[in-house]
C-alpha cells in the first residue's frame, strides 16, 4: 500500500541546516509525511533545509508537485531547498521542470552541506 | 511624514520644541497669513476694549502680559522655530513693540481727551479713531528700528572657529545620508553666523538632456517641508528655479574652480546671470563647495542679521567648512543617486515579472481533443516580456476556432494589450462565424483604446473538424504554412493589423484539409530570430525546412531543433516564439514504408488504486526487456507510463476500484508504442496545461500539479489522444533508432 512506502527522519546538521531523508515513494500519499517532516526540519533558525534522496525509489508528478507546494512554503520562510542522491533520470525530470533551477542538486552529503553553510 | 522623527544624530525622540516646529512647518503658508491677520486684530479689538472698558490698575496688567503673550505666538508662527535664537529676538521685538504702541496709543487717546474735548462724549471717539492711525502709522518703523536694534545687541556673538570646526568633523565621517549632512551643514553655518537668509544649491545628476558643457544647481530643501522654500528668516524669499550653470563660459566657475573661497556677490561680473540671481535673492556671499576639481554646490548667505559684515574670521571658517563638507557631500550625492537607480530597476523588474504572470495566465490551459485531428502548441516567451498570445475556442456545435497572435513592443503595455485583444476576440467570435468579420469588429474595437503606435497582428481560422473545412482571416500576422508529404504552402489572406486604421476590410478565405494535411501557424519570433553572425532565420529558410520536413518526429520539435541549431547555444532570444500544429489525422493509407505488422508484447489491465501505476510500469519494463533499451529511455518510458497510467486511474476512472485500466504494449521495428485506454465515460480531459510554469506556480498563480502531461510530452518522442468505445486512449510512441533532426530530450 502507497502508504507505507514512505518513510522520512528528520536531522538537524547545525542550527541553520536541517537533513530530510527520504525513502520510499514521493507520490500523492506521502504529502503527510513530507509536510511533517518539513515542520519538524523548519526551526526558527533554519535557513537551508536538504534532501536526502538517495532512498527515493519512486517519484511521479504530483510528488512533484508535492515539492512545489513545499517550496511555496520555504519561500515564505525565506528558506533554500538543496537536495543531493538524485538518480540520473529524476535530475532529468528535475531539468525538464525547471525545478534544478530552485531546488539546488548535489552529489552528495558533504557537498550539500558545504554549499548550505555558503548560503 | 506626520510626526517629528527622532534626532538622526542622538536617536531620541523628538523634543517638544522639535515637535513644535515641526508642527509649525507643516502650517501651510496661507493658514500662517490668516493667524497672523487674527492675532493683529485680536490685539487691536483687545487695546480698545481695554481702555474703553477697563476699571482697575489689575486690568492693565493682565492686559500687557496677554500683550506679551500674543506677541510670543506671532513670532513663534512667523519664525517657525527654525532658529531657536531667531524666535527668542523675534519674541522681543514684537512683545516690546505691542506694548510700546499700546502705550503710545493710550496716550494718544488720553492727551486728546483731556486736551481738547473733556466733557464732549464724542471726544471718545475721535481720540480713538486718532490713536489707532498714530498707532498704525508707526508700526512698520518702530518695527525695524527695533528689530534692528535688537539684533545688533542678540546676535553679536563670537565663536571659537576651532570648535566649531573640530565638532562638525567628527559627525561627519558618520553622515552619509544626503539630507541629514545638508541640514546639519546649514545648522552650522546658521548658529555661528545668523545670516539673515541662507541657502544651499546642490548640483544636479546630470540628465540625458543636459549637453555636456552645462549642469544645473537646484536649491535643497529637508525633506519634510511641503514647500521648496530654503530660508531660516521668513523675510527673505529665495530663487526656487533650478539654475542652468554653463560650465564654460561662467565667470563664476572658471576663475574660482581651484580654490574654495567666499565670494562676494557684489563683486561678480555684471554679466553674469548668477550674479543677478544671487543679488535678487539677497544674498552677500556665496560659498562654492568644491570637490575633486568640480562644483558640487554653493552656499549662499545674506547679511548676518548682527548687521556686522562677514570678516576674515568669519570667510576663514567657511572655506574651512566647505573643504570638509565638499568631499562628504559629493559621497552622499552619488549614494543618493545609486539608490534612485537601484530603486528605479527594482521597479521595471518587478514590472516585468508582473506583465509576464499576466500573459500566461491568459493563454489556453487545456488543449482542445478533437477526433481526428492533432493540436500541438509550442510557447517559448523571451526574457523581455513580448506579446504574443494564442487561443482556442470551442464552439458548441462542434467546431473550433484558432487564433494567434503578436501585440507589439514590449513589457505591461504588450501584456495588456495582448489580454485586451484576447478576450475581445472570443466575444466577438461568439457573435460572429465568419472569421474577416470576427477581425473587423477587434479592429473596431481596439482602434482608438490602444496606444497609437501599437498593433496586435493576429491570425484566427474556423475549422469543421468533421469536413476539415478550415475558414480563415489574417490581420498582418505571418501567414501560416499548410503542408503534407506532398509540399507546403501559404495560407495568404490579407488584412493590416488590428488597431491601426479603422473601417479596415479583412479577405476571408477557406481551405480545405483533407487527412494527412496540416497547418502551421507561427510567431515572428521564428524568422526574426538572429544568430551571432546577425544573420536572420528568415521566411526562405522557415519553408526551406517544412519542404524538407522528414515526418518522424512533430513539426514543432522539428522546427525548435533547426531553431536551435541555428541560433547556436547562448541565444539571447529577442522575442516570444509561438508555434501551434493542426493535423488530420492520416487514416492508414499507403505510405512508402510497408507498414508492419507490430508485436503484441503486453496485454493487461490493471485495477485503478493509487500506487498501481508503478505496477504498470514495471510490467511494461519487463515486456519490453528483450528489445534492450538503453537505460536512460526505458527510464524515461517508464514515467511516461506511470503518468499515462496515473491520469488515466485518476481522471477516466475516479481511482474507482473496479475499474480497470488497459494496458497495452506493441512493438514493431521502429518503435515501441503503449497504449493506455480507461473505462471513462469519456468526458473531456480537464487541465492540460500546455506549459507549467514553476515561477507562477512559486507565485501561487498556478495550482502546483499539473505536470503529468508536460512530463509524457517531454519523456516519450509521440504522443498521441484519441478515443476508442467513447474511452479516452493514450497512445506513448519511443522510436527505437533516433533519427539525426537535433531533437534531444
Amino acid at each position: 500500500m502507497p502508504q507505507e512506502n514512505m518513510k522520512m527522519f528528520v536531522r538537524q546538521v547545525d542550527p541553520k541546516v536541517s537533513i530530510i531523508d527520504i525513502q520510499g515513494d514521493l507520490s500523492a500519499a506521502a504529502e503527510n509525511a513530507l509536510m511533517d517532516a518539513y515542520s519538524q526540519a523548519s526551526t526558527k533558525t533554519t535557513h537551508v533545509i536538504i534532501l536526502n534522496c538517495t532512498g527515493l525509489a519512486y517519484m511521479n508528478s504530483s510528488g512533484i508537485g508535492l515539492l512545489v507546494t513545499l517550496l511555496v512554503r520555504m519561500n515564505r520562510q525565506k528558506q533554500h531547498l538543496f537536495c543531493y542522491g538524485l538518480s540520473e533520470h529524476y535530475q532529468h525530470i528535475f531539468t525538464l521542470t525547471r525545478l534544478n533551477d530552485v531546488i539546488k542538486v548535489y552529489n552528495s552529503e558533504s557537498e550539500a552541506v558545504a554549499a548550505a553553510a555558503l548560503a | 511624514m506626520n510626526r517629528a522623527a527622532p534626532s538622526k544624530l542622538t536617536g531620541r525622540p523628538p523634543s517638544f520644541w522639535r515637535r513644535l516646529q515641526h508642527t509649525l512647518i507643516r502650517l501651510g503658508r496661507r493658514i500662517r497669513f490668516i493667524f497672523v491677520w487674527v492675532l493683529r486684530i485680536v490685539i487691536v479689538i483687545l487695546t480698545i476694549v481695554t481702555f474703553a472698558f477697563a476699571q482697575s490698575p489689575l486690568t492693565y496688567l493682565a492686559f500687557f502680559l496677554a500683550l506679551i503673550l500674543l506677541s510670543i505666538a506671532f513670532a513663534l508662527v512667523r519664525t517657525r522655530l527654525v532658529s531657536f535664537p531667531l524666535f527668542i529676538s523675534r519674541s522681543l521685538v514684537y512683545s516690546v513693540l505691542t506694548i510700546t504702541l499700546a502705550i503710545v496709543y493710550f496716550i494718544t487717546v488720553a492727551v486728546m481727551q483731556t486736551a481738547h474735548f473733556p466733557t464732549d462724549p464724542k471726544a471718545n471717539g475721535i481720540g480713538t479713531v486718532i490713536g489707532t492711525l498714530i498707532t498704525v502709522a508707526l508700526f512698520n518703523p518702530l518695527r525695524i528700528q527695533l528689530q534692528k536694534f535688537i539684533d545688533k545687541r542678540f546676535y553679536r556673538q563670537n565663536y571659537d572657529a576651532a570648535q566649531v570646526i573640530a565638532a562638525f568633523t567628527s559627525t561627519l565621517r558618520e553622515e552619509i545620508d544626503l539630507n541629514q549632512l545638508n541640514a546639519h551643514l546649514l545648522a552650522v553655518v546658521r548658529e555661528t553666523l545668523f545670516p539673515s537668509s541662507i541657502s544651499l544649491w546642490l548640483r544636479q545628476p546630470a540628465s540625458e538632456d543636459d549637453d555636456q558643457d552645462t549642469f544645473q544647481l537646484a536649491p535643497w530643501s529637508p525633506p519634510e517641508q511641503g514647500s521648496s522654500q530654503t530660508t531660516s528668516s521668513p523675510d527673505v524669499a529665495s530663487a526656487t528655479e533650478p539654475y542652468v550653470v554653463e560650465v564654460n563660459s561662467d565667470v563664476l566657475v572658471t576663475s574660482k574652480l581651484e580654490v574654495s573661497n567666499v565670494i562676494e556677490v557684489s563683486q561678480l561680473p555684471l554679466k553674469s546671470r548668477l550674479w543677478s540671481v544671487l543679488e535678487e535673492a539677497g544674498y552677500q556671499i556665496s560659498l562654492p563647495l568644491i570637490s575633486r576639481g568640480e562644483l558640487i554646490g554653493l552656499l549662499n548667505l545674506g547679511p548676518r542679521l548682527s548687521g556686522q559684515g562677514y570678516t576674515s574670521q568669519d570667510r576663514t571658517l567657511l572655506s574651512q567648512l566647505s573643504a570638509q563638507v565638499a568631499p562628504a557631500l559629493r559621497v552622499a550625492q552619488l549614494v543618493h543617486e545609486q539608490q534612485e537607480q537601484v530603486r528605479e530597476h527594482e521597479r521595471i523588474e518587478q514590472e516585468l515579472r508582473t506583465a509576464r504572470l499576466i500573459q500566461h495566465s491568459f493563454l489556453p490551459e487545456a488543449l482542445p481533443l478533437l477526433a481526428g485531428w492533432q493540436l500541438n502548441t509550442s510557447y517559448k516567451p523571451a526574457r523581455e516580456v513580448g506579446g504574443d498570445f494564442y487561443d482556442f475556442m470551442p464552439f458548441e456545435d462542434g467546431r473550433l476556432g484558432l487564433v494567434l497572435g503578436d501585440a507589439t513592443d514590449h513589457g505591461m503595455p504588450a501584456a495588456l494589450v495582448m489580454t485586451t485583444t484576447c478576450t475581445m476576440l472570443r466575444t466577438a467570435a461568439q457573435a460572429s462565424a465568419s472569421p474577416a468579420e470576427v477581425l473587423a469588429r477587434v479592429n473596431t474595437l481596439l482602434y482608438g483604446r490602444i496606444p497609437s503606435r501599437m498593433f496586435v497582428t493576429c491570425f484566427y481560422a474556423i475549422l469543421d473538424p468533421k469536413s476539415g473545412r478550415l475558414q480563415y482571416a489574417n490581420a498582418g500576422q505571418d501567414w501560416p504554412f499548410r503542408y503534407s508529404q506532398e509540399g507546403a504552402s501559404e495560407l495568404r489572406a490579407t488584412g493590416m493589423p488590428l488597431g491601426m486604421m479603422p473601417g479596415t476590410h479583412y479577405e476571408g478565405q477557406e481551405v480545405t484539409l483533407a487527412p494527412g494535411e496540416s497547418i502551421l501557424l507561427y510567431s515572428d519570433g521564428l524568422v526574426e530570430a538572429h544568430n551571432t553572425a546577425h544573420n536572420m532565420f528568415g521566411l526562405p529558410h522557415l519553408t526551406e525546412l517544412i519542404a524538407a520536413y522528414p515526418g518522424n518526429t512533430t513539426l514543432i520539435d522539428y522546427l525548435l531543433g533547426e531553431l536551435k541549431r541555428f541560433t547556436g547555444a547562448d541565444w539571447e532570444q529577442e522575442d516570444d516564439v509561438t508555434l501551434v500544429t493542426l493535423q488530420r489525422v492520416a487514416e492508414t493509407s499507403l505510405m512508402n514504408k510497408q507498414p508492419e505488422i507490430p508485436e503484441r508484447l503486453l496485454d493487461t489491465s490493471i485495477p485503478s488504486i493509487p500506487g498501481n501505476e508503478q505496477l504498470a510500469m514495471e510490467q511494461v519494463a519487463q515486456a519490453i526487456e528483450p528489445l534492450h533499451l538503453p537505460s536512460e529511455r526505458l527510464a524515461n518510458l517508464k514515467t511516461a507510463v506511470a503518468e499515462a497510467v496515473m491520469n488515466a486511474m485518476e481522471h477516466g476512472n475516479h481511482y474507482q476500484p473496479d475499474k480497470v485500466v488497459f494496458l497495452q504494449v506493441l512493438a514493431s521495428e521502429d518503435s515501441i508504442v503503449v497504449r493506455i485506454k480507461d473505462q471513462g465515460e469519456g468526458q473531456p480531459l480537464p487541465e492540460r496545461v500546455a506549459a507549467p510554469d514553476l515561477e507562477a506556480k512559486l507565485a501561487g498563480l498556478q495550482n502546483p500539479r499539473g505536470w503529468g502531461l508536460f512530463l509524457i510530452e517531454n519523456l516519450v518522442d509521440a504522443l498521441r489522444m484519441t478515443s476508442e468505445d467513447n474511452h479516452h486512449v493514450v497512445e506513448l510512441t519511443l522510436y527505437r533508432q533516433q533519427k539525426n533532426t537535433g531533437n534531444q530530450q
